[in-house]
């Protein structure tokens, strides 16, 4: 069943990425490719089979949708992906469990010894 | 690489192909949500990545491959996953196992990718020869010609108990076009040249005399305006031009305003009233179009051939052999019409298909013979590389048999990977098909059509249906091998078994397969390559050392009658006081460069003035140091002075042949010959011959042998020809001398076609020499080959007998026994395939006979040497292993087990 809205563990970083990006806006597979690999600063380079298949995966998890309508001045042959609101929950879960790491690492001070290193 | 411009280029569909392959083995529904997408991005993608250049291209389009084809089983597995329990339909099952096998044969490669990558390199480099030479085919052969309903077109030439082929006279051309009843159209043109002067600078243009009639009988319509009407192709009708497409897009940016414009050409004003497209009379490339019917009256002898082609259009129903019989029927009547001209004239009709590319048919036939044969001996050392491989894996294949896999399925899993290796294979030969295509373009000398040879979807299925052939062919064995293993006898310690007997009786039979199509190839090769020696040993007759040339078209405006022996006299003194240069002369034609021109001629005095049915003989309008500059040797009399101008008494010298022929054991010199059809003769012009000269082989030794005429270019002086110039150095560094002595003269006079004689020589033989190298590098691809493969098969025959040559050495055998017995083995499989090779070179050798010249295709000579130089090569391959084999210490080869 879609919407699975909880993951039991952390988002793969591709995954992570994919929903990141389409918070923002709707994007094609051309669009949605490049802002990834921006997002990432080219770590999440995905070649078009595998971008295919996360999204065959993200579509069967509920988490995002193709849209039936282009945005406004958009390439109507193309289809663009959005996040629904389950994939918004899941990106969110994301940034709660991270935010968490954030504050455990925090602790620990090596948050700030990492910024001292730069 | 122009093709990688565009996206539509030649990388682009193939790779695109592959993609959707890989894709097609994504589940059902997968393919229905994202394929069109994917489609889209990779197309994105594939332009973006080749923007930053090649190598960028090949990482991306290896990673998307990579990364697809490992989504075949990932979506397959989810899909799987998805939709459990699983549906057992058998189309699922054969799909599972052949993905089994896919991932099992990419293992086994991957252990041992000197092998794949040895097998993959062989058949690629046969399947990218026989993939190139098929897109030439292809292009060249196959291809229909680029008119409207081409196979209803033929070409018309003349034929004379002289010259089998040869052009057509006007009048005749005319009276056809009247009396046939074949025929829906016909239409006739000729070449010219013509400087084009006005915008710009003056260009020198190859231009195409065409009747009116022509273009309808081709039925290609022009691209903007109009053709010639008849009436605007007769005598005295205002002169007309239609461009070409080339033409029309270089001086004129297509515009299409340029129909009504007036162009200069020859001096003479002419209205643009078309463009026609580019393709039009292929192989030729003419820039412009000017009416035929308009100068006709220069072509009114009949007697004369000006190199005038006919073209027609067949009425509908009406076959080739029909037409015929009906141009039969008007040689006839024109013969009784006109005895003098036309006795024993007769016309010659060809398929416009056949006339084109017929002279390259044979040839490049037997270059893909030659290429099959590579590809089939690539085939034998696959086969071999496998079935020795298969005989190591001889113990897993008996134990998956006794845990129950049937033959079938083990078949097929080695024939899995065959395909795998096969299709690896024709990726790498199409890459390398592409460039073998762009190098044999570039080449290739004056092959017709060559313009329409291209990679396209009948090549890929060729490449594709090869790939198959092949797979099928040298996977056979081994699979069938596979399928044959004995369990018990497999799974017996050290045993050997009838399997291994089997698969060594394979392995000789491919070896002497190898030698036998290496021997074939290689004669064939040797008898093309005797040919070309023969072809440049024979002397024709000029010397060509030293000798730069170039070609001048004086235009018809300003240059008539006494001022073009003006303008040569005034460059030719120019040029001889230049340094560096020897000798300086005037000829039309040149001697080895254009086609020699050929008129009937006339003896006063002799039987044959009042016969009309003339001899011909070659007729060159030279300049007085003509001889000198070509080394052509006077024999007797005297050659052309100053004093044999325009005023003086006509004279001409003729050649050794001539004077042998026509005057056997006289005198020559006073003698009186007419040159030309019936109109010279009825005014007089008889030419008292002056001196006798060498014969030369114009068109190099192939040419057949005419008899030779010179004409002293200041008494008949023509307005295109060719300055000759001897130097005493490096033959192109007069380039400049010639310019200046030109220039200062007439700045307007353009030069062209300047090369040095040795090359214009080379040109004879380029055709030669060309389909010399093509087929010598088949050849020796297929002896390096077979020699690998012979190697291949001794060494692991030797490898095989470690032991039994171990205990022959315990028991006392010395190390030449040893090798003896190896080299014996296989001094007597080499010497099978011998005796097989020269058998099917014997057949074959009549398939060769067009590309021979002085040699018979039964050449003992070179049918020895080669079968020893193969033999040597061959014993070489074995003596290698032969040697390891007698250095065995017996110790090792009985721990060996």
């Amino acid at each position: 069943m879609p919407g699975h809205s909880k993951p039991p563990l952390a988002l793969k970083p591709a995954d992570f990425y994919i929903l990141l990006v389409l918070c923002e806006t709707p994007l094609h597979g051309y669009g949605l490719r490049k802002a990834v690999a921006r997002e990432s600063g080219g770590a999440a380079a995905l070649e078009i089979g595998s971008l295919y298949r996360l999204l065959d995966r993200l579509l069967d998890e509920g988490w995002i949708e193709a849209s039936a309508h282009a945005p406004a001045g958009a390439d109507e042959r193309r289809r663009y992906y959005r996040l629904t609101p389950g994939g918004r929950r899941v990106l969110q879960g994301e940034a709660a469990r991270l935010r968490e790491v954030v504050r455990r690492l925090g602790k620990r001070e090596l948050l700030g010894d990492a910024r001292g290193a730069r | 690489m122009s093709g990688a411009s565009s996206p539509r280029s030649f990388l682009f569909a193939i790779s695109g192909a592959g993609a959707r392959l890989l894709l097609r083995l994504h589940p059902a529904r997968f393919r229905k949500l994202h394929a069109a997408e994917m489609r889209i991005l990779f197309a994105e993608r594939y332009v973006e990545e080749r923007a930053c250049g090649a190598w960028r291209l090949v990482k991306f389009l290896v990673r998307t491959f990579a990364d697809l084809a490992a989504g075949i089983l990932l979506t397959r597995r989810r899909a799987a996953r998805q939709f459990s329990p699983p549906q057992s339909s058998q189309g699922d099952a054969m799909f599972t196992q052949f993905i089994q096998d896919v991932r099992f044969a990419l293992r086994m490669m991957g252990k041992n990718p000197g092998f794949a990558a040895l097998a993959i390199v062989t058949l690629a480099l046969g399947i990218g020869a026989s993939t190139a030479l098929f897109s030439i085919i292809n292009g060249v052969l196959l291809r229909p010609l680029p008119y409207d309903r081409p196979e209803e077109l033929v070409a018309l030439t003349e034929q004379s108990p002289r010259m089998p082929v040869m052009s057509v006279s006007y009048p005749n051309y005319s009276d056809w076009r009247t009396m046939n009843r074949a025929f829906t159209a016909m239409g006739a043109y000729r070449h010219v040249n013509v400087t084009l002067t006005g915008e710009g600078e003056a260009e020198r243009l190859a231009a195409i005399q065409a009747s009116a009639s022509l273009f309808p009988a081709l039925g290609t319509p022009p691209l903007a305006g109009r053709t010639f009407s008849e009436e605007e192709d007769r005598p005295g009708a205002a002169p007309l031009a239609l461009l070409s497409e080339s033409l029309w897009a270089r001086r004129f940016q297509r515009s299409s305003a340029v129909v009504g414009q007036l162009v200069t050409l020859n001096g003479v004003p002419h209205t643009v009233i078309g463009v026609m497209p580019g393709r039009l009379l292929e192989p030729n490339r003419p820039d412009v179009f000017v009416s035929l019917g308009r100068v006709s009256e220069q072509f009114a002898i009949r007697g004369n051939f000006p190199g005038i082609n006919a073209r027609a259009r067949l009425k509908p129903g009406i076959g080739v052999a029909q037409a015929r019989q009906d141009m039969e029927r008007i040689a006839v009547l024109l013969e009784q019409q006109y005895p003098g001209s036309n006795r024993s004239q007769r016309i010659n009709l060809d398929s416009l298909h056949d006339f084109t590319v017929g002279r390259v048919r044979t040839a490049l036939l037997v270059l893909f013979g030659a290429v099959g044969f590579v590809l089939l001996i690539a085939c034998a050392n696959v086969a071999n590389l496998l079935l020795a491989r298969a005989a190591s894996h001889q113990r897993e294949m008996a134990v998956r048999r006794a845990l129950g896999a049937s033959p079938w399925r083990l078949t097929r899993q080695v024939l899995t990977e065959s395909l795998l290796l096969a299709a690896a294979a024709g990726v790498l030969g199409v890459v390398l098909a592409f460039w073998g295509v762009d190098a044999a373009i570039a080449l290739a000398p004056n092959v017709p059509r060559l313009d329409s040879v291209r990679v396209d979807g009948r090549v890929l299925s060729y490449c594709v249906a090869t790939v198959a052939f092949t797979a099928l062919l040298f996977g056979l064995a081994p699979a069938l091998a596979a399928s044959r293993s004995n369990v018990l006898d497999a799974l017996k310690e050290g045993s050997r078994g009838s399997a291994g007997r089997h698969r060594a009786r394979v392995r000789s039979a491919l070896l002497i397969a190898e030698v036998a199509l290496s021997l074939t190839l290689l004669i064939g090769a040797g008898l093309v390559m005797n040919s070309f020696v023969r072809v440049l040993s024979v002397d024709h007759g000029v010397d060509t050392a030293r000798v730069l040339t170039a070609q001048i078209s004086l235009p018809g405006s300003r240059y008539q009658g006494e001022r073009i022996p003006a303008f040569v006299t005034q460059v030719v003194e120019r040029l001889q006081s230049a340094p560096g240069v020897q000798s300086v002369a005037a000829a039309q034609p040149l001697p080895l460069g254009s086609d020699a021109w050929f008129m009937s001629y006339r003896l006063k005095g002799h039987s044959s003035e009042t016969s009309t049915n003339a001899p011909v003989a070659d007729n060159y309008h030279v300049s007085p140091d003509f001889f000198r500059a070509l080394g052509i040797p006077l024999l007797k009399g005297r050659v052309f002075g100053a004093q044999d101008s325009g005023t003086s008494q006509f004279v001409c010298i003729v050649d050794e042949l001539f004077a042998q022929q026509n005057w056997p054991g006289q005198d020559p010199i006073g003698r009186q010959i007419s040159i030309g059809g019936q109109a010279l003769a009825e005014s007089k012009t008889w030419a008292s011959v002056v001196g006798v000269v060498g014969h030369i082989r114009p068109q190099g030794v192939e040419s057949e042998i005419r008899p030779q005429i010179y004409l002293s270019y200041l008494q008949r002086p023509v307005s295109i020809f060719t300055v000759v110039v001897k130097t005493t150095g490096e033959p192109l560094a007069a380039t400049n001398a010639l310019r200046d002595a030109v220039r200062s003269v007439d700045a307007g006079v353009p030069l062209f076609s300047i090369r040095s004689m040795e090359e214009t020589a080379a040109r004879i033989v380029a055709e030669r020499r060309f389909h010399m190298l093509l087929l010598g590098l088949f050849a020796a691809l297929a002896v390096i080959l077979a020699v690998i493969g012979i190697y291949g098969v001794m060494s692991y025959n030797v490898a095989q007998r470690t032991q039994e040559i171990g205990i022959r050495v315990a028991l006392g055998a010395q190390p030449a026994d040893v090798s003896r017995l190896v080299l014996g083995n296989g001094a007597r499989l080499v010497a099978i395939g011998l005796t097989i090779g020269a058998v099917i070179a014997l057949a074959l050798s009549r398939v060769l006979q067009s590309m021979l010249f002085g040699v018979t295709g039964h050449d003992a000579a070179t049918f020895a040497t080669v079968a020893a130089l193969l033999a040597g090569v061959s014993l070489l391959a074995c003596w290698l292993p032969a040697r390891r084999a007698a250095r065995v210490s017996p110790l090792v080869a009985l721990r060996s087990e």
